[in-house]
């Protein structure tokens, strides 16, 4: 035998007798061979419309009280961003509200991608139609574009870093009531700083724009992290 | 290097079959392997984490054998003791020569001369450097040959 031959009888030893259960167990463990963004895509059908309906209706709202009232109906605006948030937050917790949680965790996409797809979704929804509001804001509320944004931003990030922390912390099926008490603590927050003139011209100077904005979309991001991160073990306790 | 899932299954399975000897527990091995493979990485990867999937069926062998360290092995005669082909009578030698190298000495050439596996993935599951992979490859296989010659089977 050359070392050729050697090489060669090297690649015949240790011919086990043929698996009896390959094809069934590759069977099993094969999934879907669907993209990212078709599985993206595949979400947009499973949104219930009324959360679609519920954004596009605060927008709506928010353009008609920009065309009927003065400049100072900026905070207006801002005190209905955070029922968009409501509507995204209440989206993303429904498995939990109808009990659906644990036969989503065993489907066939896990209940993370799935919330994580759905969150992205209307979340892109909402910045696009924030986008969209924000420069006629601006003109109407004679604003510049950051302030414009912070008025906007502020309201949304504080919302949805409350929810998604009262999701977090209180697994239960009835939480869209303190969700809701939140929402409607932070519009009325809104509405108040309007009549505080003092504040509301240090709260629009550029350094509160440059510190609180960032802050509350940081805190807002982090929440977001923990929540999903600790989707699987809050369901199974 | 891409591998199909089935290809990297066959080759798993005869690792698994290599290092414990028993058909039944080396398949499920192999699939506990992809199993906790799966875990924590997309079905899309199997193919791409070849060393990661090799490092998690050593570990189950060797989790294996300290649970079963008496467990009955079958050797190359056993499985083929009715074939007498030249062939056959080849791979029962020179898996009796294997025999008589150490498990890591065996395990390298196994991976890189039987399974295919490339110098950098070896290295990686055996935890060396490329370099030294060549260095003990060149060595175990003169070794090999050594035992082999003291049975006149090399020339």
């Amino acid at each position: 035998m050359t070392d050729k031959q050697l090489k060669q009888a090297l690649k015949s030893v240790y011919q086990p007798p043929k698996s009896q259960k390959k094809n069934a167990f590759l069977d099993s463990i094969e999934v879907s061979t669907l993209t990212m963004p078709e599985f993206v895509l595949s979400q947009f059908g499973y949104i219930r419309p009324w959360g679609w309906l519920m954004s596009i209706g605060v927008f709506v709202a928010a353009l008609l009280l920009m065309w009927n009232t003065d400049e100072q109906c900026v905070w207006m605006v801002s005190a209905l961003i955070p029922f968009a948030a409501l509507s995204t937050f209440m989206e993303m917790n429904r498995s939990v509200r109808c009990g659906m949680d644990e036969l989503e965790q065993a489907s066939r996409f896990s209940l993370k991608a799935v919330t994580l797809a759905r969150l992205g979704i209307l979340g892109a929804a909402n910045l696009i139609l924030m986008a969209a509001l924000s420069p006629v804001i601006g003109v109407w509320g004679q604003l510049t574009i950051l302030e414009t944004g912070f008025y906007i931003l502020c309201p949304y990030c504080l919302t949805a870093f409350c929810n998604l922390h009262i999701i977090r912390k209180w697994h239960s099926k009835e939480n869209l009531y303190p969700c809701a008490a939140v929402t409607m603590l932070v519009s009325l927050l809104c509405i108040v700083v309007n009549f505080m003139t003092d504040w509301l011209s240090w709260i629009s100077s550029w350094q509160s724009c440059a510190v609180i904005t960032p802050l509350l979309l940081a805190l807002m991001l982090r929440e977001c992290k923990n929540y999903l991160s600790h989707m699987e073990e809050y369901i199974w306790n | 290097m891409f591998m199909d899932t089935e290809e990297l299954y066959d080759r798993l399975y005869r690792y698994c079959y290599m290092k414990i000897r028993h058909q039944q527990t080396a398949e499920d091995i192999t699939q506990e392997t992809f199993l906790r493979f799966l875990e924590s990485h997309s079905y899309k990867e199997i193919g791409k984490q070849t060393a990661y999937l090799y490092t998690i069926a050593r570990n189950l062998c060797n989790d294996h054998f300290r649970k079963q360290p008496d467990i009955f092995m079958e050797t190359a005669e056993d499985s083929r003791i009715e074939d007498n082909t030249e062939e056959q009578i080849t791979n029962i030698v020179l898996e009796q020569a294997l025999q008589q190298l150490s498990d890591e000495e065996r395990e390298l050439l196994f991976l890189r001369y039987t399974n295919g596996v490339s110098a950098v993935q070896t290295a990686k599951i055996l935890h060396l450097s490329r370099f030294a992979v060549y260095r003990r490859e060149k060595h175990v296989l003169k070794q090999l040959q050594k035992i082999l010659n003291r049975r006149d089977f090399y020339d």
